[in-house]
């Protein structure tokens, strides 16, 4: 009787020395795993588009490009102007950013100072922009626009703020 | 008999504690002799610590949205504080193409001495701009679109055009020139957009056979403000007819004022001929040109009056013992880090980082200059 209660605490031993083994084990693996991170600091390529997706639109708006495609859309006299501009900056924007990254561009019309909540999607899939607004990893930089005057186009008195996403092509 | 079992059963029990104690203590300690042999690798005394994208973008704005002194980049001095944006709008990547053709190294024969205007050098500009010591960089100027030619034997251009990641770009508006080497005209040869797959092509009239019909074909592609330029020749290329910059030659377009460029040639032997050729965008976005004869001069300084936006290309042909050299450059320069055609300047800063590097990042910034689109790729890193 005495034997086998003994065996039995032997092997509860065994079982306990196994575990704290183990335990040991994860602990190193998490120790020299948090060695290399701090030589080698992994960054995403989003992460080096976070402040420069404001330069993006910031770059384009100066460059002339963003207020032609927020403003001739839909508007049925300037279908192919349109068309054209929204390949231009289309073409601008896959040249800034690395080729990992994808992005779409949308715009929200403001109403009396209030944003309203719908949005015309000027470039990219409107489905990935929804998914993004449930909480999928990207990131998004705010652009406002106020008016937009050409001799070509006329006048247009709208206010929009407009939208970039940016996340990783999987 | 009882006490001395329960006595070895404890003995045990301590061993096993003793044991697992020491192994967690040996694991610790190996743990902490990895990282400092790793830090040692790195060369590093005290703690690591990785550059930040926010460190590179504090560094990208000091670069790249400070003015610096009040108009230095048509003055002929550099200034006591340092800055590439155009003084019209500082707010946003607005660059000067006079500051940034302040930027130009690589050459041998030094620009400055003819063109009077001071150049910056790597270590004076890290003074300037108090960089961090250990810290090293590298600046780069590209168009935002790449543009290949390639010339058959039959005088057709063949052209791609992409961004910088290969994609093909449509509809883009490629002008063929031709160059003629013997007296520096430019024949502008026509237009065409290129197609879905990016590609174009025309056939040239000014025939490239060696001897007599020296000439090389010359693009600029443009989509809106997108833009990009190269140069081609037929294959294979004549033994008489050297294009790029070599210990031998150099050029230089920088501003005068917004509407003025000064162009500098310099060669390190007396030519039989020489001629400066500039192509340039005029107010109706077509192209102009210009060229300046200089006969045997060695050194040419010459201003030129050019639209206050847009596209400049500048040729340097000289003629030596029937040996054409050709050099070309554009304003805003191209500050390219392979060099990949072989005619525009190198990257300014630490051409290649060194064996010792702890941490590096690079970004790409937009930047608008004389009204068009190029990128600046800013590389920083720690050693």
């Amino acid at each position: 009787m005495q034997k086998n209660w003994n065996r039995v605490h032997r092997g509860q031993l065994q079982i306990a020395e196994t575990l704290v083994s183990v335990a040991l084990i994860l602990v190193l693996a998490f120790l020299l795993i948090s060695a290399t991170s701090q030589t080698i600091s992994p960054y995403s390529d989003l992460t080096s588009l976070d402040q420069s997706a404001t330069d993006i639109l910031t770059t384009a708006d100066e460059a002339g490009l963003l207020r032609p495609v927020v403003y001739l859309f839909g508007d049925t006299k300037y279908t192919s102007e349109f068309s054209s501009y929204q390949s231009l900056l289309d073409d601008y924007i896959s040249s800034i950013i690395s080729n990992n990254i994808d992005y779409a561009l949308i715009a929200h019309e403001i109403i009396n100072g209030t944003i309203n909540p719908d949005y015309t999607s000027l470039i990219g899939s409107p489905a990935d922009v929804a998914a993004l607004q449930q909480g999928g990893e990207g990131i998004v930089a705010n652009y406002h626009l106020g008016s937009f005057t050409s001799a070509t186009f006329g006048q247009y008195f709208s206010q929009y703020l407009i939208q970039l996403y940016l996340w990783e092509k999987f | 008999m009882c006490f001395s079992r329960l006595k070895k059963r404890r003995s045990g029990q301590i061993r096993a504690v003793d044991f697992i104690v020491s192994l967690f203590l040996f694991l610790l300690m190996l743990s902490q002799l990895i990282i400092i042999v790793i830090n040692v690798q790195y060369g590093i005394s005290g703690t690591i610590r990785a550059l930040s994208y926010e460190e590179l973008d504090i560094f990208g704005q000091q670069l790249l949205l400070e003015e610096g002194d009040a108009g230095w980049g048509y003055l002929q001095d550099l200034p006591t504080t340092f800055g590439l944006a155009d003084s019209n709008s500082p707010i946003t990547l607005t660059l000067d193409a006079a500051k940034i053709a302040r930027l130009v190294t690589g050459t041998s024969i030094p620009i400055s001495l003819v063109s009077g205007f001071e150049m910056y050098d790597y270590n004076s500009l890290k003074e300037t701009i108090n960089l961090k010591r250990g810290y090293e960089f590298q600046l780069g100027f590209y168009p935002l679109l790449k543009a290949e030619i390639k010339v058959s034997a039959s005088d057709i251009a063949q052209v791609n055009v992409t961004n910088a990641y290969d994609s093909p770009i449509s509809n883009v508006q490629v002008n063929f020139f031709t160059i003629d080497l013997t007296n520096g005209d430019v024949i502008s040869e026509g237009a065409t957009l290129t197609d879905s797959s990016g590609h174009t092509s025309l056939q040239l009239s000014n025939p490239f056979q060696y001897p007599g019909d020296e000439h090389i074909a010359f693009i600029i592609v443009k989509k809106g403000p997108l833009w990009g330029m190269n140069w081609g020749y037929p294959d294979p290329t004549s033994e008489n007819v050297i294009i790029g910059i070599s210990s031998n030659n150099a050029i230089w377009g920088g501003g005068i004022n917004s509407s003025s460029l000064m162009v500098t040639d310099i060669l390190a032997v007396t030519p039989d001929s020489h001629f400066l050729s500039i192509i340039y965008q005029n107010s109706t976005s077509g192209y102009s040109n210009q060229t300046i004869n200089l006969a045997t001069a060695s050194e040419g300084n010459e201003i030129i009056s050019i639209p206050s936006e847009g596209l400049v290309a500048i040729f340097s042909i000289a003629r030596t013992n029937n040996e054409y050299e050709v050099v070309i450059t554009s304003y805003p320069a191209i500050l390219d880090r392979d060099q990949n055609s072989g005619i525009f300047y190198q990257v300014f800063g630490e051409l290649t980082p060194g064996e010792r590097v702890k941490s590096m990042l690079s970004k790409a910034y937009p930047i608008v200059v004389r009204g068009t689109l190029m990128r600046c790729q800013i590389t920083l890193w720690s050693e």
